[in-house]
């Protein structure tokens, strides 16, 4: 149905700086396919899905659609678009029409159908949403949640082959998320076609029949929800869905601002509600920084949180060397016990950068 | 300004209360009384406050007095109010253009007439030589044969003017010659008056009778006295008429004919003996009679109002267009049409209005019709407020609505009409119906390029009648309903418009 092709776009800001935000994207979707679009903020999900309609101008790549490339000259850009939904994250209904008027706007002027018509098919599309009873309402009157409904019942008014959802709950107080997913769920089950961009993790994992984990500008991976959610091939992608965060720091001489560091590894703790680990992380960090206070070496420390099963782990790596700080002969004797005792299990690994410490933390 | 607006015209008592009372205190004023010395000659001025018509060569010589005080007025007319209400003690103008009718209806007498007397001219544009020659040897052949001492006479010993008859009044009028253009800045009687649609005079049948000694018919319009020289060079008349005294500093510009009369100055001072104590009712019958009914003045104003309601209306329809064009442009994807778009609303917005329409009536589009040029310059800074106003709405409603309706599968007019424009035009209406009303207003500046406009007509009024306040409440009156009738008018096109 929609193949898309070594397509990028960069925006080119008024000071002439210039930002890629798609880098290159391939992808193809098939009827019937509902497919999320998950990733970190900032890696183009949005874009990428404005730019299937061309609200957003592609700057070179191709889009096919049923086997014609929509950015060919004279090709017919109204007649996609009513064939290719768009539910906004800001709802955008207009706002001096009433809900049903919403609705029936468009099938009157682009469909010629009359009014009666009209408006007999809108107040179908209505109760599919669950708000019939809201018909003369004016869009001020609604909730967000109601919002989000109305606008999707006027993308179905125009009975389109593909509906584009771009974050439709990210903007909804947490009580109003569930009513608007729960519309989104029966559309799945009715086997309509759907792109949604979301933040959502276990809606993606539960409405998609495929996961597209954007990252970087690009569709880093590609899989069913199983997939993607259960066994992830790639790093970023295992970090995304198990919610890691992280806090580097790289030590290049002895002058830095230790005192800095640890209040950042303070708010970290606070910021991510562990509040406890405090005092185990900073222990750690501290004795292993002293053991290596020895060697001029540069250091790379990763303190790392995952907030789908709340473990965390300190990664050390002391670069160019190759034996482990807490195994030489010379170490001090009390600074190893405080880091073994603060420690669930330790890990030592050689890589290319040097040796690598993994401190399982309780 | 529009609830309580309303709410003021609906309560109709309170209006004409405050309007009748706002007249009262006018008058009132007007009698307050001050001066107590007496003027005998120019020796008496010193340490007075003297009042003068800006321009004059009066003015211009008690200048020059370091111990006088001179304050200027644009019209005699307010020389007499300022006189009357005492912050004048004396003021100074043409002798024979304050008539014993005119003093007696204000209570001012003359005190003492200036020792020199200024010499009078027609003027004409300095290349115009073979005009200049002609008119020489046609005052001289009035001059040997008497008649210009006949028709001297008759005007300047006239009691009642309205009743002197021209005796270019049933002549043939030549119509097949070259017209000529005359241009005068008085409306005061004698030397150049206006009853209805003609205009009368000394100065006016000069100039009526040297059309007919050249076989061309004549034109006379009303200028602002300091547009007159700039429409000379312009080449928008040919002749200006009215009282010109020839001055040197005239001459450097402009070629006078021939003197045809000398004309001494007067200082006018308070007549204490002058009893006018009609009572209100008979001073508001009074006046109301003067203004409006004697030599069917009311005409005056129903054609100004006729020229101001036209100006006001095309203004508003051209600015609302080329606004919208210059909207268009600055929205377009071609940068050079931006440039264009924001260098005109730049220089626009540092033109005064007053400079805009006399740059383009003398410089710009030297050929057309007064009223044509007001109403470009006036759609033309209508057209700015109309761009800077759809774009402030425009972005008030926001792109989200603009890209669900692209994202629906509408043309981006399509989006316009249906979408965004309705909720723009109710954001933006408030402001246009303020900006239109302001417009009706602002056209009262078009006296500068010869339109007699209801302002305009106001001010000939009151140079006949020598009456300060009655035609100024009445015009104020006047363009209160026609604000009223604009945001009306404006509201219903408002819900026509807003009809899908």
């Amino acid at each position: 149905m929609i193949t898309v092709q070594h397509l990028t776009k960069t925006f080119v800001s008024s000071d002439g700086k210039q930002l890629q935000v798609l880098k290159d994207v391939n992808c193809h979707i098939d009827k019937g396919e509902v497919i999320s679009i998950i990733g970190p903020s900032g890696t183009g999900k949005s874009t990428f899905l404005r730019t299937l309609n061309l609200l957003e101008f592609p700057t070179s790549g191709e889009i096919i659609v049923n086997g014609k490339n929509i950015l060919s000259k004279n090709y017919p850009l109204n007649k996609l678009r009513e064939k290719m939904g768009m539910v906004f994250q800001s709802f955008n209904l207009f706002e001096h029409l009433s809900v049903l008027d919403n609705v029936t706007l468009a099938p009157m002027k682009l469909h010629g159908l009359s009014r009666l018509q009209a408006e007999k098919e809108g107040i179908e599309y209505l109760r599919k949403v669950g708000l019939a009873e809201k018909l003369s309402a004016m869009p001020s009157q609604l909730s967000g949640g109601q919002k989000q409904r109305v606008a999707i019942a006027r993308t179905l008014a125009m009975h389109p082959d593909i509906i584009l959802f771009d974050e439709p709950t990210s903007a909804l107080d947490p009580t109003m998320v569930g009513e608007v997913q729960g519309v989104i769920q029966s559309l799945a089950q009715e086997k309509m076609t759907m792109l949604i961009v979301t933040h959502e993790m276990k809606f993606a994992r539960e409405v998609s029949s495929r996961i597209f984990f954007m990252y970087n500008g690009g569709i880093y991976e590609d899989g069913t929800p199983e997939q993607i959610f259960g066994n992830p091939q790639k790093t970023e992608t295992r970090n995304f869905v198990h919610l890691i965060r992280k806090l580097i720091f790289d030590i290049e001489n002895k002058d830095f601002d230790f005192y800095d560091m640890t209040s950042q590894i303070k708010q970290f703790c606070i910021r991510y509600a562990m509040p406890e680990r405090m005092n185990p992380i900073t222990h750690v960090v501290e004795e292993m920084l002293m053991l290596l206070s020895k060697y001029e070496n540069p250091i790379h420390i990763e303190i790392t949180y995952s907030e789908l099963d709340y473990s965390s782990m300190i990664v050390f790596v002391h670069k160019g060397e190759t034996i482990s700080p807490l195994e030489r002969n010379d170490a001090d004797e009390l600074s190893v016990l405080i880091i073994r005792g603060m420690s669930k299990e330790i890990q030592t690994q050689q890589t290319a950068d040097g040796v690598q410490l993994t401190f399982f933390m309780e | 300004m529009e609830v309580p607006f309303k709410r003021f015209m609906r309560n109709k008592h309170i209006f004409i209360f405050i309007m009748a009372l706002l007249y009262v205190v006018l008058i009132c004023a007007c009698h307050h009384n001050k001066s107590e010395k007496s003027l005998q000659s120019e020796a008496d001025l010193s340490g007075c406050v003297i009042g003068a018509v800006s321009g004059t060569s009066y003015e211009i010589e008690l200048t020059q007095r370091k111990d006088v005080k001179v304050v200027r007025f644009p019209t005699p007319t307010d020389c007499i109010v300022a006189l009357k209400n005492g912050r004048i003690d004396a003021f100074v103008y043409d002798e024979p253009a304050i008539n014993n009718d005119v003093r007696k209806k204000n209570g001012i007498k003359l005190a003492f007439k200036t020792s020199k007397s200024y010499p009078c001219g027609l003027a004409f544009r300095k290349e115009d030589y073979a005009l200049v020659v002609k008119f020489n040897q046609f005052l001289s052949e009035l001059k040997t044969s008497g008649e210009l001492q006949e028709i001297q006479n008759k005007w300047f010993n006239a009691y009642h003017y309205d009743s002197v008859s021209m005796t270019t009044d049933n002549a043939p009028i030549a119509t097949d010659g070259e017209l000529l253009r005359v241009g005068t800045s008085q409306t005061i009687a004698p030397i150049s008056f206006s009853v209805g649609k003609d205009w009368r005079g000394f100065d006016v049948e000069i100039a009526k009778r040297f059309g007919r000694y050249l076989g061309r018919p004549v034109e006379i319009s009303l200028y602002d006295f300091a547009a007159l020289a700039p429409a000379l060079q312009s080449n928008a008349i040919d002749i200006v008429i009215g009282g010109v005294f020839i001055t040197e500093e005239r001459e450097q510009l402009l070629t006078f004919g021939d003197s045809h009369f000398s004309c001494y100055g007067g200082f006018f001072v308070v007549d204490e003996n002058s009893q006018i104590n009609d009572g209100f009712r008979e001073g508001l019958k009074r006046s109301f009679n003067n203004n409006l009914l004697v030599e069917n003045r009311w005409e005056f104003l129903a054609r100004g109002l006729w020229v101001t309601i036209r100006i006001t209306l095309f203004s508003i329809f051209f600015g609302t267009l080329l606004g919208v064009g210059l909207y268009l442009m600055r929205k377009s994807r071609y940068h050079w049409l931006n440039s264009i778009a924001n260098g005109y609303a730049i220089v626009l917005r540092g033109i005064p209005m007053v400079v805009l329409l006399m740059i383009l009536f003398y410089v710009i589009f030297t050929g057309f019709n007064s009223l044509v040029v007001s109403i470009i310059a006036f759609s033309m800074t209508f057209a700015c407020f109309v761009s800077s106003m759809m774009n402030t709405s425009i972005q008030a409603v926001g792109n989200g609505q603009n890209e669900a309706g692209i994202a629906l599968g509408f043309t981006r007019w399509q989006t316009f009409r249906y979408i965004i424009g309705p909720q723009a035009l109710k954001k933006a209406l408030p402001h246009f119906k303020s900006e239109a009303v302001s417009l009706i207003k602002n056209t009262s500046i078009v006296g500068y390029i010869a339109i007699q406009d209801l302002t305009r007509a106001s001010d000939m009024i009151r140079s006949r009648t020598f009456e300060a306040f009655f035609p100024l409440l009445l015009i104020t009156l006047i363009y209160f309903v026609l604000a009223w009738l604009m945001s009306k008018l404006l509201d219903y096109l408002f819900k026509w418009g807003t009809k899908i």
